[in-house]
């Protein structure tokens, strides 16, 4: 009896270890985090009431505290996001107030109660549950707090809660790529697309990247879809799923990975199998890790997002509103084709620049 | 009732199919369908590219068996694969040291890891499964700090060449977890180390009466854990050429599965390198054979849950049957 407990034991232990290893670091991390930012907020909201009394009418463009709250920031998208937040703070006299919300929306949404209570009069938001975002939404407007939503749109019927939205065009990013193929496989070609299944906004991307051949290839019928595997947007599960696939079709022409970062692990698995420069491996966003591979030849293009654009831009519309000015409600980031042919006009370690 | 515990050294290599009859007839009909059904299954670049996948994680396997030989487990393993991987990575990219250091730096992050965990488990009576969540979290907290949430990018040949040179075809990763597996099974057979280890997991209060040093030899065990992970995570920053924050994440899944299916029982004292083995090669030929069969990952999970419960079932039947 005592042994099958114990066996009973230790699996329920080995059950008990996924959800460990997601949520429980995460909370921890976040709490001693947030302990951290919250003397720093009381520091930055004292000096605020100081200043507001002593300024009082010059509200140009400073003084006001934005908050930013992105779906994590040990994810280099999301740090260059707040890049560009804290650049376009920096330069209107803003004082920036964020927290790590580590892709948990209940602790995002109770982060954002406590950037309220610490007074914020305008907040850059990205949603990590869009279609939970409602409750946070209504707390921030019953607060009088402007809010822009970037990256990750909020539902529709949330669109009046909202004081405008940022987004790039998921369409467009995988349109870009898709048309490169077109346009550099004019005879057609085999494709395997390393996808990241659970996401929408890849879902989006893959669904441009067709569209982007059959409106840009003479012959659409002659792009066939080899196989689609899970690369969860990482670079050692696209490695080993890319090496599988390698092995089960000789006659891939085309890789599409949903991101870079997947994109290297693609990179790395067709050499591995001896077939580097036979196949054509394109990423998405134009990150630093991406734009240096295309530089080396081993990617061939990548559709730029532009995250520390358009937090900047959040910033601004925010300030902008806050001055009583008038802003476009929704307004979604123009994505570029990086390739061999113009990485030369790009600062490879950066992940975007404000122009 | 524990102490009526037989603890089984495992004996000679005759014995190895008669022991394993179980799990070698699986792997055989799971190889026959996979291989029916996706005929580019059993082609050599297919075993080598099989063999390849799955060299960390019998690196990793070979660890948490010692653990879990002990009756204990490590859960801290795929965060320990990741702290090295990204400090390994920032110190040849980042700091530009030379190769050497970075090869002892990786192995030294993952025995400090260990040592921590076998100090908390042997001295200070944590248990294992506490004190190894523990120091997952740190090491995925302090993998996350030091990268900064961005992938580290290595341009150094002669580091990336520990992952990606080959002989004849076949990866030199394959051969590192080779040496590992050897390693440890003359570790386990042929050294009084060993013979402790499976003392320890068969009745600790026994081995301690018949005079070994219990604390030191439950605590030697994790070092070495560590080591393997801090050789994954070497192995994997090379290989890939970067490291990210999420390196090593869930790869304690798949060793303790590979342990288990190998037929180590979780309350300790009875698992062998062989049967791990096969294990590994189970767990392998799942994964390959899926993805060659172009079956949603997702399902993957889901065969390999249910191969875990069968496998820890059939433990639980056999030991049953032999009590009678």
């Amino acid at each position: 009896m005592k042994k099958l407990l114990s066996v009973v034991l230790a699996g329920a232990m080995v059950l008990s270890m996924t959800a460990c290893s997601s949520s429980e670091p995460a909370e921890t991390e976040a709490e001693t985090e947030a302990a951290a930012e919250t003397e720093a907020v009381e520091e930055s909201v004292a000096e605020d009431v100081t200043e507001a009394v002593e300024e009082d009418a010059e509200a140009a463009g400073g003084d006001y505290t934005i908050g930013f709250s992105p779906y994590t920031l040990t994810n280099e998208y999301f740090t260059a996001v707040l890049d560009g937040v804290q650049q376009a703070c920096d330069e209107l006299g803003c004082e920036l107030l964020y927290f790590d919300p580590q892709n948990d929306p209940t602790q995002q949404a109770s982060q954002i109660d406590d950037m309220i209570a610490s007074g914020i009069d305008a907040l850059i938001y990205i949603p990590y549950d869009s279609a939970g975002a409602h409750t946070v939404l209504q707390t921030c407007q019953d607060a009088g707090v402007k809010v822009i939503n970037i990256d990750n749109v909020v539902t529709e019927d949330d669109y009046e809660l909202v004081d405008g939205i940022i987004a790039s065009d998921n369409t467009q990013l995988g349109y870009l790529s898709g048309q490169w193929v077109a346009e550099n496989h004019p005879d057609g070609a085999n494709i395997l697309i390393a996808h990241l299944q659970t996401a929408e906004s890849c879902v989006i991307n893959v669904a441009g990247f067709w569209q982007g051949i059959e409106e840009n290839a003479e012959n659409p019928d002659a792009f066939v879809e080899v196989q689609v595997v899970e690369g969860g947007g990482d670079t050692n599960v696209t490695f080993n799923v890319v090496s599988d696939a390698l092995q089960a079709h000789d006659d891939i022409d085309v890789i599409y990975c949903i991101n870079d970062t997947s994109a290297l692990g693609a990179v790395q698995a067709v050499e591995e199998a001896g077939k580097t420069g036979e196949i054509d491996i394109l990423g998405k966003d134009g990150a630093p890790i991406g734009k240096h591979a295309i530089n080396d030849g081993t990617m061939v293009q990548s559709s730029a997002q532009r995250p520390t654009y358009m937090g900047y831009q959040g910033v601004q519309k925010a300030v902008t509103l806050l001055n009583g000015g008038e802003i476009d409600f929704n307004e979604a980031i123009e994505s570029y084709s990086i390739t061999a042919d113009n990485i030369a006009d790009y600062d490879l370690d950066a992940w975007d620049t404000l122009e | 009732m524990e102490n009526t515990k037989t603890v089984r050294v495992p004996g000679k290599a005759g014995a190895y199919f008669k022991r394993n009859i179980g799990i070698i007839v699986g792997l055989i009909i799971l190889v026959a369908i996979v291989a029916i059904s996706e005929p580019k299954f059993l082609t050599p670049s297919n075993i080598l590219n099989l063999l390849r996948s799955n060299a960390v994680n019998a690196i990793i396997c070979c660890g948490m068996l010692l653990a879990i030989l002990m009756g204990e487990i490590d859960i801290s393993v795929g965060s320990t694969v990741g702290l090295s991987g990204v400090i390994g990575a920032f110190l040849i990219a980042n700091m530009g040291a030379p190769v050497w250091v970075t090869v002892i730096a990786c192995l030294a992050v993952g025995a400090a890891v260990g040592a921590v965990n076998g100090v908390a488990i042997s001295y200070l009576k944590v248990p294992a499964f506490v004190a190894t969540l523990a120091t997952q979290c740190i090491g995925r907290g302090l993998t996350e700090i030091i990268s900064g949430g961005v992938t580290i990018r290595i341009r150094n040949d002669a580091y990336t060449a520990l992952g990606n040179t080959s002989f004849n075809g076949v990866s030199i990763i394959v051969v590192y977890a080779a040496l590992v597996l050897i390693f440890t099974w003359v570790l386990l057979n042929k050294t009084r180390f060993g013979y402790y280890i499976y003392a320890l997991g068969g009745n600790k209060t026994a081995a301690e009466y018949s005079g070994v040093n219990v604390k030191k030899y439950n605590m030697l065990p994790y070092v070495l854990i560590g080591i393997f992970c801090g050789l994954g995570g070497l192995i994997w920053s090379a290989r890939l050429g970067s490291a990210a924050a999420t390196l090593g994440e869930g790869f304690e899944m798949d060793a303790i599965a590979a342990v288990v299916i190998g037929g180590t029982s979780m309350s300790g004292g009875v698992g062998t390198v062989g049967g791990t083995f096969i294990g590994i090669l189970i767990i392998g030929v799942i994964t390959n054979g899926l993805n060659l069969m172009g079956i949603n990952s997702f399902w993957q999970n889901v065969f390999k849950g249910i191969i875990i419960l069968v496998a820890v079932i059939i433990d639980v039947l056999r030991k049953g049957r032999s009590k009678q």
